[in-house]
């Protein structure tokens, strides 16, 4: 029995599926009667007799109406997984159960709840047309005869703000009724009110991209090796393609990009990639299993705006100021469902945060070579940041870019939004999550410590004195100081040799000023200690420059035998002018020279040091009379003697004026290390004074006849003056007369300089000439 | 809208009344009147018949309760009596809802052959399979009486239908 029973039960079963199969896409419910439908019954009987005679009877017939019997079902769409900024739609479908064609109302707002409720912002949908509120879609739904067992779709659209809590829900519900018209003897009827079970919608956060950028430098070359990687960090929605991207880098589809700027220093000028870049993937990690391909792309475009191209072979030519992975093509199953056109697919348990990519999905190397120029060791010369731009999930796909704000930027030809600056490619904040940026990495060139210490405005000059080779350690300024009282006398009567003096300054000489410049050439800013040593018996004291002056003491020095500054800041490829003010002692002799040294080394790097050196000299320019030629005296015996001279004679004067600064290579040796030992224009003024007798010296005016011609000076251009009479004599003007008592000559004319010996093509030496008869 | 138990009665009464008197050979005559009610299940499971009077305005899913009565007002008895009810369009018979006594009920898909327990024939997959028909394809119920139905007595049997 039981098994008859389950038979029956298995059979009806299977009848009414067969009735399912058999009516195709009708629905396995039963035909509601329609409203004012009369049914109406009879029986009947059939019976026979002891004749077996048959019989049969009819009942009377009853009968009864079918009213109006509205009724509905709400059923709520799939609950959905969705993203803040999305604008979302919850369908229902609302089903007329009952036996008529109805309207359908909502008897009220949708109802909305979950934790993101606040963040909503409900309109309607019905038809594919919006309403912004449920009355206005009633009047809408009024005009809409629902068929019996007939559905519409009633859809309750909310945007999602943007700052909507992730993860969080938001459920929506509706409450309707069906109405029924009067048919016949069935009145008009409104169903119960129905509200459908809520649909409940999980919200989480949107696709983004974490970046983390990190970095590695070779401490031998000190090339610096970056490494930008990518993960999605959400493990619900993929990173979609953008068509921004398509636009900005001109390639045929659309696609999702991580880029960075290539460090530059100094700014404006990128580092050289060398050797090649490199791409990796992961297909574990978030990388599209199939169809996606990565891509390195760069420019030369200052802006990024502009330029990109493929990096065949990962080689990215000098000059290149971006690169970037371009993905592209990938499909991934998200929330269930394959999604095309996603490039970075959300992973179970994403490992990553912004600036920490522990499983990276997609991996971009390069290297750098690291910059010479001034300043770049200095900590953090040179920074990079990665960047990404992706689609979002919205239903009109927005940019998520790094300084983008977040569903502010539809996606579409955005290149110039995706290059401003501060946005996109150009970001420049870190770790802006979500939107994708990688720490900012900060590197610096290896240091290099560098000093220079030379002349005025030439630290690095090379030069030689005394002997000694000619390199930067040997460099000097020379410079000549006087006591003006003073005057020497050349001891050496002979020209042409190196005159010579037992004349010494009659007093200490204070004040003796000698510029400087020190030069920071190294690779990073760095401190000094400047050290001057005076010569013996001197005094010096180091000062800072103070618009061309001596200012306060430099770095603390005083004076002394030597004198010390400390801690003499000098910035990465910046010079300072400093003085060392000298004090002479009495004594010194002249047309001798004395030898300071000033040796600045580097505080960040002891070993490293340069000096100059102050060449300090007590006159240099020494004049040298002699009579060379005696002639016109009778033939005596015995002979006229040298030196002396007879009435009638001539005697032949020359008048030898030197600059006894002397080098052996001058070479490099700057202008500013001879200024102070060169006469200046037209000051070099010689006088021959017959009358000066002072001494015994020059009395040529009284024993002969003066000039026999007009004197003359191996230096072109030098202009006399002439003069007659008793002492001092008196002017006649330039031109040669006989009778001359004294002559003034004016060296070289006006602008004639007695320079070094051997410096450039200058006059370090002049002959002036002149004959006189005896009386 | 529903007649009172006491007004059906009553026309049940002034039928069989009537036919009496043409009745008044030797042979069995029996006479068949036909009444519906509403059927309602309280809370507490108890049921409630309303009787309906004719074309009362019903809704959508009210089960209606056929009561078919026979009465032999003859002088025989009316041997293999068979009373037969239908399912009217508009409604269908709900299961296991068909009583009466001293009799069997019988049903029928096509409205000329009757089973105890009609099957239909279902083709799945190249093969046949004799299945139970699902009781909402009935169109006729028929209560056949075991017995011969003894002049001048009565016999009832009754059935529901839902209305769709």
């Amino acid at each position: 029995m039981i098994n008859v029973r389950r038979l029956r039960a298995r059979f009806a079963a299977a009848l009414s599926l067969a009735v399912c199969v058999l009516v195709g896409n009708t629905p396995c419910v039963a035909a509601e009667t329609a409203p004012n439908t009369t049914i109406s019954n009879t029986s009947s009987a059939t019976y026979d007799d002891s004749l077996s005679n048959v019989y049969s009877a009819n009942s009377n017939t009853v009968s009864i109406v079918v009213q109006n019997a509205p009724s509905l079902t709400i059923a709520p769409g799939t609950n959905q997984t969705i993203a803040p900024g999305q604008t979302v739609t919850d369908t229902f479908l609302v089903t007329n159960t009952g036996n008529a064609a109805g309207t359908v109302q909502l008897t009220a707002a949708a109802t909305i709840g979950g934790s993101d409720s606040g963040s909503t912002t409900v309109t309607y949908s019905y038809g594919g047309t919006g309403y912004a509120t449920y009355t206005t879609l009633n009047t809408a739904l009024n005009s809409v005869s629902v068929p019996v067992n007939g559905s519409i779709s009633v859809s309750v659209v909310y945007a999602l703000a943007s700052t909507a809590t992730a993860p969080g829900t938001v459920t929506t519900a509706i409450t309707g009724t069906i109405a029924y018209v009067a048919v016949g003897s069935a009145p008009a009827e409104t169903s119960s009110a129905v509200t459908a079970t809520a649909e409940t919608d999980t919200v989480t956060a949107d696709a983004r991209l974490d970046l983390q950028l990190t970095s590695a430098q070779n401490g031998g070359t000190g090339a610096i090796t970056y490494t930008l990687v990518a993960a999605n960090g959400t493990g619900t929605w993929a990173a979609k393609d953008s068509t921004a991207v398509q636009d900005l880098l001109g390639t045929g589809t659309a696609g999702v990009f991580i880029s960075t700027k290539i460090p530059q220093f100094p700014a404006g000028t990128p580092l050289t990639v060398t050797g090649t870049a490199t791409t990796a993937t992961s297909a574990t990690n978030g990388f599209p299993a199939s169809g996606a391909t990565a891509a390195i792309y760069y420019t030369n475009s200052t802006t990024g705006a502009s330029g990109w191209t493929l990096a065949s072979g990962g080689t990215i030519p000098a000059g290149a100021f971006y690169i970037g992975v371009f993905v592209t093509g990938g499909s991934c199953t998200v929330n269930g469902s394959t999604m095309t056109h996603v490039e970075v697919c959300p992973v179970a348990t994403p490992t990553s945060s912004a600036g920490n990519v522990p499983n990276a999905a997609i991996t971009l190397t390069y290297a750098v070579t690291q910059s010479a120029a001034s300043g770049s060791a200095n900590s953090g010369s040179t920074t990079a940041i990665g960047n990404s731009l992706i689609g979002d999930n919205a239903a009109t796909e927005h940019v998520i870019g790094p300084g983008i704000t977040l569903n502010s930027l539809a996606d579409g030809n955005d290149t110039a939004t995706i290059t401003t600056a501060g946005e996109g490619v150009n970001n420049t904040t870190s770790e802006n999550s979500p939107s994708g940026a990688s720490q900012i990495t900060s590197n610096q060139s290896l240091a290099a410590y560098l000093v220079m210490n030379g002349p005025f405005g030439n630290p690095s000059a090379t030069g030689a004195y005394d002997g000694s080779s000619n390199d930067t350690t040997h460099d000097f300024t020379a410079v000549s100081f006087l006591k003006v009282a003073d005057k020497y006398t050349t001891t050496n009567t002979t020209a042409s040799y190196t005159p010579t003096t037992s004349s010494t300054t009659s007093a200490a000489v204070t004040g003796i000023n000698v510029e400087s410049t020190l030069a920071n050439t190294g690779n990073h800013d760095d401190t000094y200690t400047v050290l001057a040593t005076a010569p013996s018996t001197w005094t010096v004291q180091l000062f800072a420059d103070n618009a061309g002056s001596p200012g306060t003491a430099l770095g603390g020095a005083t004076s002394g035998a030597t004198s010390t500054a400390s801690a003499v800041a000098i910035a990465s490829g910046a010079t300072l002018n400093y003085w060392a003010v000298y004090a002479a002692p009495t004594g010194v002799a002249y047309l001798s020279h004395g030898v300071a040294t000033v040796l600045a080394t580097s505080v960040g790097n002891t070993a490293v040091s340069n000096q100059t050196n102050h060449l300090l000299y007590a006159g240099f320019v020494a004049i040298t009379t002699t009579a060379t030629t005696t002639t016109g005296c009778p033939a005596v015996t015995p002979t006229i003697v040298v030196g002396t001279v007879c009435p009638g004679g001539t005697i032949n004067y020359t008048i030898d004026y030197r600059n006894i600064v002397a080098t052996t290579d001058v070479s490099s040796v700057p202008a500013v290390s001879f200024a102070r030992v060169s006469t200046k224009a037209g000051t070099l003024v010689i006088t021959a004074d017959g009358t000066n007798q002072t001494v015994g010296t020059n009395n040529w005016a009284t024993y002969t006849g003066g000039p026999t011609v007009a004197p003359t000076d191996t230096t072109a251009a030098t202009t006399f003056a002439y003069y007659t009479g008793a002492t001092g004599g008196t002017s006649v003007g330039s031109t040669f007369q006989t009778g001359l008592t004294k002559f003034v000559a004016t060296t070289g004319g006006a602008t004639f300089q007695l320079v070094p010996s051997g410096y450039g093509s200058g006059t370090a030496q002049g002959t002036i000439t002149f004959a006189v008869v005896v009386k | 809208m529903f007649s009172t138990r006491s007004g059906a009665t009553c026309v049940l009464t002034i039928i069989f009344a009537l036919l009496t008197v043409s009745a008044a050979f030797a042979k069995p005559v029996v006479l068949v009147a036909l009444a519906q009610a509403s059927v309602t299940t309280a809370p507490d499971g108890s049921v409630h018949l309303a009787p309906l009077e004719d074309s009362v305005s019903v809704a959508g899913g009210t089960i209606i309760r056929y009561t078919v009565s026979a009465k032999d007002v003859g002088s025989e008895p009316a041997r293999h009596l068979a009373l037969v009810g239908r399912i009217p369009a508009g409604t269908t018979y709900s299961d296991q809802s068909i009583h009466g006594s001293g009799g069997h009920a019988e049903f029928s898909l096509d409205g000329k052959t009757f089973a105890t327990h009609p099957v239909v024939v279902v083709r799945s997959a190249g093969a046949q399979t004799t299945v139970a028909a699902d009781p909402a394809q009935y169109v006729l119920i028929r209560w056949v009486k075991d017995a011969p139905l003894v002049a001048k007595t009565s016999t009832a049997f009754s059935y529901d239908v839902i209305v769709k």
